[in-house]
């Protein structure tokens, strides 16, 4: 039956901070996974979404018009969006519910696994030939846009297409394409939704790109985290070895006042000669990461291919972090000392990253729980699994973790947001890569894979 | 050596003369800044009524402001950490001149009515309709623009009726210029607010806002019944400026080019109206509507049609010239937002 006018009572739904489907009406449920959402994943309605983050950043209540639409219908509605402790609610009291006939319905949308899509981040507007009329790119292109480029060209001459199909029908829109910019490594996945005229017409498109992050990183994208100078220009080669030596003396005088070595003074003299100690650590690592930071994106580094044992790497990684395992009644389950797994890389270099990642590991799980270092192999690869029991990472949060300084909303706990974004640049010079597998209350397996040796 | 005593109490010479010469050298400058915040580029010449109205609406707009931090504070805040900086931003200058420039039409709107009536004929349609949702939105529309016109004769803008982007963009503002302003007090005894307790406030006021008390949501509201009733009579009436008056009509078009409702009323008061011309073509009005809508548009702002704009030259616009141009301008507009919208998260953090 068609539905249309004031619904009494309103469809609801609420939305989590992170955009996924907390709870739903059944009819708006519908139309999530008609566009190709699930029941629990990320809202797969740009429109909605759209009003959505925009009333998140705000910090307010919104109220606006806008048109969702499936292979059947298409529905103008009235909503009304607001923050709440856990999310945002959403409430429609208009609704509008249209057949249209413009749109082949026996073509399914193409359901897909949301999890591989981070929040969005690039939009077109198209006209009704599917013209591109304006175009907001991503932040993350390589290439600025050269709007001539664009302008009036249809869509799919302009991108690279994962699949070029014989006839561009008004279907074809709808179809979840992956898709690349001109001269650009990263993958996006678009979501459309159709524009109205007067007459109830489509008079265009607006099409949402998200970023597909499980692409790996190609060479064009290391080219393009490389390419940065200024970090180079701020820090130069000498900053690093300079700080270093007062910042190891502020340590060494802070943990003897804290140890009281040289003589009994009050405990909450001592706790706070610890804090300046703990704090100087910090420093310390922050000036080894930046000095590796320095190193990577410099033009021309490059990794040593060695042969080397990543068994006997691992075990290594986990005595040099047994202590702080040990502080937090954690277990470290290492391979045992008669597996050998060879594989091509830098002996220093993988074992920085094992120890960033066993680190993690540590920081992010409960006390008690285990940590979990496995191995496995390929026909021309071998990997090492660090798994934890923490309260795992978010599949949007996922996408932005190898990012430079992304700390993920977290402070005070010592890192710098550089200690990912430098490992998965490591791997990637020795031909290598840093995945992560990991879902909320489940834990978190990072994934080193190298070349076999 | 003794200071030369002071004709005024409580206030010596020189902070006097300080005073004075900073107050018209500020005043001397609001022209200029303006000008170079709206149109940096242009020699953009401006009428002097809209600069003072525009001044007068934006000191009304901080003296609101400094209300309501003061009314969720629950005491007086000192007046002087709210100063015209806060209204000195692009965003919000275009805002309240567009507002300006809206009255002015709206005021000049009988001039071209279809009829005598003080309402718009769509509008008096609408609330002749049997369609309860649209004679609502119709209602609601009525108070507001009435509202509207009323506080713009004196001067005012109430920026409870702030589209939310700018509300949010003018609340954080206040609060860094706050911030900064106490920073510069020091430790002395003089602060009465907390940068602390400005956030919160700040949080406070964008929490409680309700986005469906603003006038240009309101207008969205109505075409969103009106398109949809299955009244003929309320539907045709968008496109004739003469029947939709200068606030539903310019709504209209912003929903049908992608362009935003302010920047076409700024068009409005640009000489000649040549982009104004683009836009109808982009919108596909054919040549007399067009003509006779911007001989309209031109009564409405008190400006002067560009002579060289007549249904030849306006024929011989390719449309598809005039998409292109109107995109590009919709896509500015977009790229604009995205960092503003960036900066309003970020200050929010």
């Amino acid at each position: 039956m068609k539905m249309t006018g004031r619904l009494d009572p309103p469809l609801r739904m609420l939305v989590s901070r992170s955009g996924k489907i907390l709870s739903a009406d059944d009819v708006l449920m519908r139309y999530q996974i008609d566009a190709g959402g699930t029941k629990d994943g990320e809202l797969a309605l740009p429109g909605l979404m759209a009003v959505i983050r925009n009333s998140q950043n705000l910090g307010m209540p919104l109220s606006r018009a806008l048109t969702i639409a499936n292979h059947a219908h298409r529905v103008d509605l009235w909503c009304d969006v607001r923050p709440a402790d856990d999310g945002t609610e959403l409430t429609v009291r208009d609704w509008r519910e249209v057949p249209h006939n413009d749109f082949n319905a026996k073509v399914v949308a193409e359901t897909i696994n949301d999890e591989q899509y981070s929040f969005a981040d690039g939009s077109l507007r198209l006209d009704a030939q599917q013209r591109i009329l304006a175009i907001r790119a991503p932040v993350m292109l390589t290439n600025p846009i050269n709007e001539a480029q664009y302008l009036l060209r249809p869509w799919y001459d302009y991108f690279e297409l994962d699949h070029r199909p014989d006839t561009i029908s008004n279907w074809e829109i709808f179809r979840r394409h992956i898709l690349k910019f001109p001269e650009d490594a990263a993958s996006w996945a678009m979501v459309a939704e159709p524009r109205l005229g007067n007459d109830r017409s489509v008079i265009g498109y607006d099409v949402q790109l998200n970023l597909v992050t499980d692409i790996r990183a190609t060479d064009d994208t290391v080219d393009m985290v490389l390419g940065s100078e200024r970090l180079q220009q701020i820090f130069g080669g000498q900053i690093g070895p300079a700080l270093r030596q007062p910042i190891g003396r502020i340590i060494a005088n802070a943990e003897t006042i804290g140890g009281r070595l040289e003589g009994p003074i009050r405990s909450d003299y001592a706790n706070y000669a610890s804090d300046i100690a703990n704090a100087g650590r910090h420093l310390l690592a922050l000036v080894e990461d930046l000095t590796d930071l320095e190193a990577i994106e410099s033009q021309g580094f490059q990794a040593a291919s060695e042969d080397i044992d990543l068994s006997d790497l691992a075990r290594r990684a986990a005595g040099l972090l047994a202590l702080r395992a040990a502080d937090n009644q954690i277990k470290i389950d290492t391979p045992t000392d008669d597996e050998i797994l060879m594989v091509k890389g830098e002996f220093r270099r993988v074992l920085q990253i094992l120890l960033n990642l066993v680190g993690n590991a540590i920081n992010y799980s409960p006390i008690g729980s285990v940590i979990w270092l496995r191995l496995d192999e390929g026909d021309d690869w071998a990997s090492i699994t660090i798994a934890d029991q923490g309260s795992g990472i978010e599949a949007n949060e996922q996408a932005k973790l190898f990012q430079k300084w992304e700390r993920l909303g977290r402070s005070g706990d010592g890192g710098s947001g550089l200690g990912l974004y430098i490992s998965k640049q490591l791997a990637i010079a020795m031909n290598g890569d840093i995945t992560v597998d990991s879902a909320p209350g489940q834990g978190a397996r990072f994934t080193l894979r190298l070349p076999r040796a | 050596m003794n200071e030369p005593q002071s004709r005024l109490s409580g206030v010596t010479d020189s902070d006097l003369l300080r005073d004075a010469v900073r107050s018209e050298e500020q005043s001397a400058a609001i022209p200029l800044a303006l000008q170079s915040r709206i149109f940096p580029e242009t020699q953009f010449v401006f009428r002097e009524d809209d600069l003072a109205v525009t001044s007068a609406m934006a000191n009304h707009v901080i003296e609101q402001l400094r209300s309501l931090f003061e009314h969720e504070h629950n005491t007086a805040i000192l007046p002087d950490l709210f100063d015209p900086q806060i209204c000195a931003n692009p965003e919000i200058m275009s805002h309240i001149y567009a507002r300006v420039i809206e009255a002015r039409m709206c005021r000049n709107f009988l001039k071209i009515a279809n009829h005598e009536a003080e309402l718009p004929q769509v509008l008096q349609s609408a609330l002749d309709a049997a369609n309860a949702p649209l004679i609502e939105s119709a209602m609601a529309l009525l108070a507001s623009q009435s509202r509207f016109l009323s506080d713009a004769r004196g001067y005012h803008l109430q920026i409870t009726e702030f589209p939310p982007e700018i509300l949010a963009l003018l609340v954080w503002r206040t609060v860094q210029n706050c911030q900064s302003r106490l920073q510069d007090m020091g430790q002395t005894d003089a602060k009465t607010i907390s940068a602390i307790e400005l956030r919160t406030i700040a949080h406070n006021i964008l929490r409680t806002s309700d986005e469906a008390q603003c006038r240009e949501n309101r207008i969205q509201k109505f075409i969103y019944h009106a398109v949809g009733s299955d009244d003929d009579n309320v539907a045709s009436e968008f496109k004739d400026l003469p029947s939709a008056g200068p606030a539903i009509w310019f709504a209209k078009l912003a929903n049908d080019t992608g362009l935003e409702y302010s920047s076409l009323i700024v068009m409005a008061n640009e000489p000649g109206l040549s982009r104004l011309a683009v836009v109808l073509r982009a919108a596909q009005f054919d040549a007399d509507d067009a003509i006779r809508t911007l001989h309209n548009l031109a009564i409405l702002s008190s400006n002067v049609l560009n002579p060289s704009i007549d249904s030849d030259a306006y024929g011989k616009l390719l449309n598809d010239d005039a998409c292109e141009l109107v995109a590009r301008w919709s896509n500015q507009q977009s790229h604009f937002h995205d960092r503003f919208n960036l900066s309003i998260a970020k200050a929010g953090q």
